[in-house]
């Protein structure tokens, strides 16, 4: 069974579609990143699965019930995505409050320990920083014991070491068997945290498949030289781009074999590899020009 | 009923914690009646009417305050939102509202029985007390109705100011600064058509013991049919614009 499903799924408000039979699974022990840009229909579906918006049409599932219904609800957690809380409470009486909605919720010690706590638990959060309102948010979101988690920014505002903890905390909480949703605009912490990728734009799905599918699908390094006589083989096989000449592939070891096979000097050679970023900017660039050929063919055809 | 509790603790937390907010509700009938209801009327019936008079104006203080503007902020509040995330029915959260509505109300009404106690000319009697007690707590129905109904109708920002345009108002013309008897005749008539005048009626019936006029039993339950019926359409209103 799947822990959460949107089974052609759309979404209107009045004229605008926000999202278009979209398609989705969660499987227990996934990390799924949804990506996309501003407007994409991101925050529709989460806000769907978390019972608070319902579908124009399809059907959104959470362990094959109906989100929303307080025995789903209990199987997951959600981060606020907005950290503005009831200034004068202070985080224990926010988890005393949140454990007591769930039947075996984690400990206030245990929530302490775990989002590093100990200095804020009895403060009244109207002083709270961004950063420590956002701890207070991932241990609210984390308080039931969830199986499945949603996590909309969930480390906006956090210093570094502030996101690197929690990527510890959610590859944790996925090893143990937990699954989660993330939403991010940091490229790093979804590379360190989701092991799928679903990317949304104008509420379709453009992009589904796991970090190293995707990485390989549009290279994996990058690799760079510089040379002053460049023979046939680096001429036909890299670019040059600001005084280097530059190649992006999934086999840079067979790449280098040829080139010191094709006796070419070069020196500075360099491997890099690419990050999920640059290969998803690829993705849609080639997208793009798909997209324009498709028109520019049509238009000929004409 | 644990996770009902968990919502009463948090509204008690949250009220309790913002004087800015009880202080005027709870004190200032009781604070009205001391400079204005006490002194204006004369001893016996008219004494003990003021008392009803005030008590009635603190109920219906807390429904505007506590629902109306409550509940006006709590739909623009991110945590609100947060909240429907929990593995609760909503309406956890709305009872315990309305239970903390209530006792506050009780106490707002207490409020002024102490000090109708050291201003008052005529105090009520234990019985009469009672009777004023459990008809303000009838008359919380209506009020906390248009309580609500405002507080799904007004923006965050636009409640407090409409709380204070609709209150004050309601509460002269009604009569419960100055009884309708000695208003002047345009306002008395206007008065006989305000559910502050009805809620009114009932609790000085109440310290009187005899029954309310019919025509004002059939006007509260017609503007109690008509805050439900408003507050449906808002409330319903409301969800499709945020929840849709």
């Amino acid at each position: 069974m799947n822990v959460a499903s949107f089974t052609n799924v759309s979404k209107n408000f009045g004229k605008i579609s926000a999202l278009k039979n979209l398609n989705l699974e969660v499987k227990k022990g996934q990390a799924v990143a949804l990506l996309g840009p501003n407007g994409a229909g991101k925050s529709t579906a989460l806000s769907m699965l978390q019972g608070l918006r319902q579908p124009t049409s399809g059907k959104v599932e959470l362990f094959g019930g109906t989100p929303g219904t307080p025995s789903v609800m209990k199987r997951i957690g959600v981060t606020p995505q907005s950290t503005d809380f009831p200034p004068q409470l202070t985080p224990r009486e926010l988890l005393q409050f949140t454990t007591a909605h769930y039947d075996t919720p984690r400990t206030i010690d245990q929530l302490i320990e775990t989002f590093d706590l100990r200095e804020l638990i009895d403060r009244r959060v109207e002083g709270f920083s961004g950063g420590e309102r956002r701890r207070v948010a991932l241990a609210l979101c984390f308080a039931g014991n969830p199986e499945l988690v949603i996590l909309d920014e969930p480390t906006t505002g956090l210093d570094a070491k502030g996101q690197k903890d929690f990527s510890i905390i959610a590859n944790q909480f996925v090893a143990d068997g937990g699954s989660l949703i993330l939403t991010s605009h940091y490229w790093l912490e979804i590379e360190n945290i989701a092991n799928h990728i679903v990317m949304i734009d104008n509420g379709i799905t453009v992009m589904d498949g796991t970090i190293s599918d995707i990485k390989s699908a549009f290279g994996l390094n990058h690799i760079s030289l510089t040379t002053d006589k460049p023979g046939a083989y680096i001429r036909e096989n890299f670019t040059m781009e600001n005084g280097e000449w530059n190649m992006v592939t999934n086999s840079s070891d067979d790449i280098i074999r040829e080139l010191v096979n094709a006796n070419e000097p070069f020196s500075n050679l360099k491997v890099t590899p690419r990050d999920l970023e640059e290969a998803i900017a690829i993705y849609r660039q080639s997208e793009i020009s798909n997209s324009i050929s498709a028109n520019t063919t049509s238009k000929g055809a004409k | 009923m644990t996770i009902f509790f968990a919502h009463v603790k948090l509204q008690f937390q949250r009220l309790l914690r913002n004087p800015g907010f009880w202080a005027p509700t709870l004190l200032f009938p009781a604070m009205f009646y001391s400079f204005f209801g006490a002194s204006m009327s004369p001893a016996g019936l008219y004494s003990q009417m003021a008392i009803a008079s005030f008590s009635v104006y603190g109920v219906v203080g807390i429904a505007f305050y506590q629902f109306g503007v409550g509940i006006a902020q709590d739909r623009e509040d991110p945590f609100d939102a947060w909240m429907r995330t929990l593995p609760a029915s909503v309406m956890s959260n709305a009872l315990a509202q309305m239970l903390v509505a209530v006792l506050f109300a009780i106490t707002a009404v207490l409020l002024v029985f102490v000090a109708s106690y050291f201003f008052g000319k005529t105090p009520l009697t234990t019985e009469q007390s009672l009777r004023l007690l459990l008809v303000c707590a009838l008359i919380s129905i209506p009020a906390s109705l248009f309580g609500i109904a405002l507080g799904y109708a007004a923006s965050a920002k636009a409640a407090p100011a409409l709380a204070n345009l609709i209150y004050l108002p309601l509460a002269f013309l009604g009569g419960l600064w100055m009884h309708p008897s000695i208003l002047p005749k345009i306002i008395g008539e206007i008065s006989v058509w305000t559910p502050t005048r009805h809620m009114a009626e009932f609790a000085w019936s109440s310290v009187a013991n005899v029954m309310p006029d019919m025509n004002f039993i059939l006007g509260l339950g017609a503007y109690t049919l008509v805050f439900i019926a408003l507050v449906m359409w808002l409330v319903d209103r409301d969800r499709k614009k945020r929840f849709g």
